[in-house]
This record gives C-alpha cells, sequence and structure tokens, in this order.
C-alpha cells in the first residue's frame, strides 16, 4: 500500500533532497465474460473484495451466487457470471467518480433502502472517528477510509486512492461474508458524492456518515432512496441532510 | 442426500437399474448441460488466444482444475487432466526417470491398467523386476506383505487403492509410511476409490494419485493424473499448448499441468468433471458414503442368504465399499448378467472385470458377476436385485 520515493523538499528558502511514503496506486482491468469491462485505478489490497463490490454496485451481479468464477492475476481480473453471454448494455450515467468514470447505475430505476436501522449520535461519532486515525492515511495524506459498521462495531475497514473503490471492497467483503446489509452503515472520509450515495442505496446500507461534505444530488438520491446522509461528523457535531429518523439524539458517550 | 431429488437428475433411471457404476457411472443432467453449454455458447481452444470465447473456456477449464485438485485436497499445480486412469498411470510409467536396476512393487489385485504398464517396463528391460504382492483370503492386501517385497532396489511401489473386482480397500497409510521408510515412490490407483471415499492425497501420503472421471459422474474421456512433484516426471507426449518457449533446437516447458496436456485437451470433458466434483459436493460425499454402505450391507447380506450363491471378498463394511463379485453355482457369469437385465432390467458387470491375474488366482476362470452401487441406487434396487439372483437360482 505504501512506498517510499524520492523528493525534493521545499524549506527554509531552499531545495533539500529527501524521502516520502506515497500510497500504491495500480491499473486494474477487470473482464466479464472475456470481454473488457472496465479499467479502474486502485489501491493494491483487497483486490477480490474490489471486484465482486464493484460488479455488485454496478448492477453486474445482483448476489456471490451469481458470481461463477474469479481470477485475479496481477492487474487483470477475469470473472465468469452465471450466463455465459450475457452482454454488457446497461445504460451508462455519468457520475462524478474521481477514479471509475462510468457507472451502469440507471437513476430512473433508484432503488429504496429497507431497513428498521436506527443508530445512536455517539455511535456514528465512534465509527467515523475509528476510520480517522488509519497510519497510512496520517502518512500519505492521500488515502480514502471507509469502515462498514453494524450496531455491534467495526465489520470491516478498507482504504483506497478512490472512495468509491474504498467503498465497492466494504461492499464486497460484505457481500462475500455474507452480512446484512440492513443491519449495517457506512462511515467514510471523503465527500459523499452521488455515487457513493447510489453505491449505498444499492446495496441496501441505510446510513451513511462521513467527515467531509456532500452534494445536492446524492442528497436527492438519497431523498428518493431512503438513505440517511450525516456530513460534517466532527467531534461531537455533524450535519443530517436526509432521513434523520435513522438518528437517535442520544448522547452522552457510554464511556 | 436427497436420493430421490438426485435420481431426477438421471432420466434414465426410470427404465433401468443401473449396477455398473464401478465400469462408468451414469452422467447426471447438470454435468450433460455443463459440457452441452460449452459447445453452444463459448466453443473456444484453451490456452493463449485473447477473444472472448478463449478467455470464457481457458477460465473455465483452469476452474475445473482447481475444482479436481480441492475435491482431492491437492495443493499446488500437479492436478493433470488425462483421458482416463489408464493414461494417468501410464504417463507415470513412461515419465519416470528410470535408473539401471530399479525394481517396481505391484499387487495381484491390480487392474489391467496399473499392471501392464510395470509388466511392459519389465519386457522392455527398463526395469529388473517386477514383484507382486498377494492378498489374503479375504482378498485383504496387508501392509507387512510390502515390507518383505519392497527393498532398497524398488523405486516405485503401485497399488490400487479399492479393488475393482472386490470392492476391498488397500492399507494406503500404513503402504505410505513403509515408501517413505525405503525412500520409495508410491502411485495410488484410485479410480475406484475418488467416486465414492472422500480422498485427500496429502492424508494417504501418496506420491502420485491416478483416477477416472467417468466413474465420478463425468463425462467419458476424463481422467486425472495428480502428481506430487511435477518436476518428478517428463511429460510423455510433446507438441502445442506445452511450452513455454520454442527456438530451432530448444524447447523449455510450461510450469503448470499443461506441461503433461499436449494437444487440444478434452475441453468439453475437463469442464463437465469439473460440475461432476460440484455435484458430488454438493450431495455430500460423507453422506454419499454412508447411503452406499447402508446398501453394500444389505446386498451383502441378502447374496450370503441364498442358497448357491458364493461371495467374494471381505464382507466387513469396513473394509470395504459397495462393489461386490458373487458366482451362482453352476452358472456361467455372462449368463446371469444376461437373466438380469432380462427379467429385471438391471445392468451389472460379469467376466474377468480387466484384471485376470487376480482371478486366476483366485481360480475363478469365468470371471465373475459384479454389481456395483452409487448414490443414485435405492434400497428397492437391491431388493428387486436381490429377488431376481434368487429367482435364478430357482431355475438353474
Amino acid at each position: 500500500m505504501l512506498k517510499e520515493v524520492k523528493c525534493t523538499k521545499f524549506h527554509d528558502d531552499d531545495f533539500v533532497e529527501s524521502k516520502h511514503g506515497v500510497v500504491k496506486e495500480e491499473p486494474l482491468s477487470i473482464f466479464v465474460n472475456g470481454r473488457h469491462f472496465v479499467t479502474t485505478m486502485i489501491s493494491p489490497q483487497m483486490k477480490k473484495e474490489f471486484v465482486i463490490g464493484h460488479l455488485f454496485s454496478e448492477g453486474i451481479i445482483r448476489d456471490v451466487e451469481e458470481l461463477e468464477s474469479l481470477q485475479i492475476e496481477e492487474s487483470i481480473a477475469n470473472v465468469i457470471i452465471s450466463s455465459p453471454l450475457k452482454v454488457l448494455t446497461a445504460k451508462k450515467l455519468i457520475v462524478s467518480g474521481c477514479g471509475g468514470g462510468t457507472s451502469f447505475l440507471d437513476e430512473s430505476k433508484l432503488p429504496e433502502v429497507s431497513s428498521d436501522l436506527k443508530i445512536d449520535a455517539y455511535e456514528v461519532f465512534e465509527a467515523v472517528k475509528s476510520i480517522s486515525g488509519s497510519d497510512l492515511h496520517r502518512i500519505t495524506g492521500g488515502v480514502h477510509v471507509v469502515g462498514l459498521f453494524n450496531r455491534g462495531g467495526r465489520i470491516c475497514i478498507s482504504e483506497d486512492i478512490g472512495r468509491h473503490n474504498a467503498l465497492d471492497k466494504v461492499i464486497g467483503y460484505g457481500l462475500t461474508e455474507n452480512i446484512d446489509f440492513e443491519d449495517t452503515f457506512v462511515a467514510c472520509t471523503g465527500r459523499i458524492s452521488s455515487e457513493m450515495a447510489l453505491k449505498c442505496s444499492v446495496a441496501n446500507i441505510p446510513v451513511v456518515a462521513s467527515r467531509g461534505a456532500t452534494t445536492s444530488l446524492a442528497i436527492e438520491i438519497a431523498e428518493k432512496t431512503g438513505l440517511c446522509i450525516i456530513g460534517f461528523v466532527r467531534g461531537e457535531r455533524m450535519n443530517v441532510y436526509t432521513n434523520g429518523k435513522r438518528i437517535a439524539a442520544t448522547m452522552p458517550h457510554p464511556e | 442426500m436427497d436420493v430421490e431429488r438426485i435420481r431426477a437428475d438421471f432420466p434414465i433411471l426410470e427404465s433401468i437399474i443401473y449396477m455398473d457404476s464401478a465400469a462408468t457411472s451414469l452422467t447426471p443432467e447438470p454435468v450433460l448441460e455443463a459440457a452441452l453449454e460449452y459447445y453452444r455458447e463459448y466453443k473456444a481452444n484453451v490456452g493463449r488466444g485473447v477473444h472472448r470465447l478463449a478467455r470464457i473456456t481457458s477460465q473455465k477449464y483452469n476452474d475445473a482444475h482447481r475444482k479436481v485438485a480441492e475435491f482431492i485436497c491437492a495443493e499446488g499445480s500437479g492436478l493433470i487432466f488425462t483421458k482416463n486412469t489408464t493414461e494417468a498411470i501410464n504417463m507415470i510409467a513412461s515419465g519416470l526417470k528410470w535408473k539401471k536396476g530399479d525394481r517396481v512393487v505391484t499387487t495381484l489385485v491390480e487392474h489391467h491398467s496399473n499392471f501392464l504398464p510395470w509388466l511392459r517396463l519389465k519386457e522392455k528391460g527398463v526395469i529388473q523386476e517386477l514383484d507382486i504382492v498377494k492378498p489374503n483370503q479375504e482378498g485383504l492386501l496387508e501392509a507387512p506383505d510390502f515390507e518383505d517385497a519392497i527393498d532398497d532396489r524398488t523405486r516405485l511401489v503401485a497399488v490400487t487403492h479399492i479393488s475393482n473386482v472386490l470392492g476391498t480397500i488397500s492399507p494406503i497409510k500404513e503402504l505410505s509410511a513403509i515408501c517413505t521408510e525405503n525412500n520409495t515412490l508410491l502411485l495410488v490407483d484410485g479410480a475406484q476409490s475418488a467416486p465414492h471415499i472422500g480422498i485427500d492425497v496429502g492424508e494417504l501420503g501418496c506420491d502420485f494419485f491416478a483416477f477416472s472421471g467417468h466413474k465420478m459422474l463425468g463425462p467419458t474421456g476424463t481422467g486425472v493424473l495428480w502428481v506430487k512433484d511435477l518436476e518428478g516426471i517428463e511429460p510423455s507426449f510433446f507438441g502445442g499448448g506445452m511450452i513455454e518457449d520454442v527456438s530451432q533446437d530448444n524447447y523449455k516447458l510450461a510450469v503448470g499441468y499443461e506441461r503433461f496436456e499436449a494437444g487440444t485437451p478434452n475441453i468439453a470433458g475437463g469442464i463437465g468433471l469439473g460440475r461432476a466434483v460440484d455435484y458430488l459436493n454438493e450431495a455430500g460425499m460423507a453422506e454419499l458414503k454412508s447411503h452406499e454402505s447402508k446398501l453394500t450391507r444389505k446386498l451383502l447380506e441378502g447374496l450370503s442368504a441364498i442358497e448357491n450363491v458364493h461371495v467374494y471378498g471381505s464382507t466387513n463394511l469396513k473394509d470395504r465399499i459397495g462393489v461386490v463379485s458373487f458366482n451362482i453355482e453352476g452358472v456361467n457369469p455372462h449368463d446371469v448378467a444376461l437373466m438380469l437385465d432380462e427379467a429385471s432390467d438391471i445392468m451389472v458387470r460379469s467376466g474377468h472385470h480387466c484384471c485376470m491375474p487376480l482371478l486366476k488366482y483366485l481360480g475363478l476362470k469365468e470371471g465373475t458377476v459384479r454389481a456395483s452401487l452409487y448414490l443414485y441406487n435405492t434400497e428397492e434396487e437391491v431388493d428387486k436385485f436381490l429377488e431376481t439372483v434368487e429367482e435364478i437360482t430357482g431355475v438353474v
């Protein structure tokens, strides 16, 4: 995940030869039923989870059962899904993904989040706090962190150069581990964009919270799907933008 | 294991009783579909092709290897698809780097496929001697007899896991310890074991394990050779698909199983075999074993109770599986098999079962009748079989 590189630092009116840790970025090409589906730039860990999560959020598979085969060799992931010649011609929607570019999610067919989950405000604070302390994040300043939680605590944390990739990784993990997403919530480091909101809604994850901001389109989508978006979770403050019924004002922290 | 549901995948069972699975098993619909799907929907050659169909085919064919390897708990890349067990064993006979003075130990219980390759090596002078271990009165091989047969010139012990005539199980783990002690390679013919009892090649402690896909619900023309150390044997066939690099005067072999699968392999068969393994896993090998064991008990007890019927091999269920040889006094085994078919649509094997040395040793010139069971057989079928055998003894 981390690579030490040479760099020249400008310091005290002068250039100094130095070193710095940067986050690894590599291409991964996904072939579905022998056809090139997408090439994304990702951080090279949890590749399997990424592929599964990505195919799921793009609507290519509905569950892991539909994934007949997955072989990953370095920068190529070969996937076979149940129907060998299923043609991939879903309607493309351009979103603001910083690594992905295109998405096959169809905004006119938004999913509906079906969940009774209610969580307490301090659980949101705890979750966001727990993903903010990553070493890699601290050293490189170049990764996003996404965590999948339930009321019992942390299920899985992933790091990636892209927020969307990191979210796909935790979704992929949840699918392979047979996690019921309706009982979970997501905490992340970056902006909650429309694509983040869509991915959570498709997976039936009812709450997404971030230290960062959100966008107008993400809020529009969340209003339609029933997703609860929480932004600017800092210290003991937060902005709840949609579906606030899922968050109870319960404080203080149990410790 | 839901036998009725399983039987629905073998429509032929509506009209016959099949008790010849030791020769070749029936093939369930999902396996046929997998093979047909290859031909209909994505047929391509395996290997280096880059088009869509070549990618799908190569991945499915690789997956089939992985599934079969997992089925016998094999690690690494030493799982090779062959035509059948015979080809697999011959690949060892011709692929081992023999040294002057090497000896081979085999047994009298062997199928011809694990006997003739060694006999021929002796005839050609490749090995110096073929030492043959004999079974005891119950048809069982005993580990101490191997200790006597093996000496410091013994290069290989080639032994069946389960006899295809008597259904008796060989003491492979004990044998493995003896082989390790004597620094001797161990080849196990698993043609009758892999379909019926869960296999863990690591636990068995062998160097080579050969078996047939077509006896375990796979298509015909499928067999498997597992090799612990791929570098220990040389390929028997040379040509397409098995190299890394070729120049005018040199070649470099491919790294994995590919080096032993020269030319276009049986792709549909291999993919079908992968599906067959899925099918067996879905049924559950432990449940399959206990189902067959229950039927075997019934079959053995029933046959033993019929006058003028002689059953061969151990009757102890822990020493054997549902491959049962018998004779009706005074009747040629082929006639019994014909009568079983004519009277009750029951298919059994008769004759020498490609195991002439054993039958000669047992003094059974005409051979035996052999009924062999699998997951799709039922108690009712065993009852029908016993009834018919009894009728035949009454008529003659």
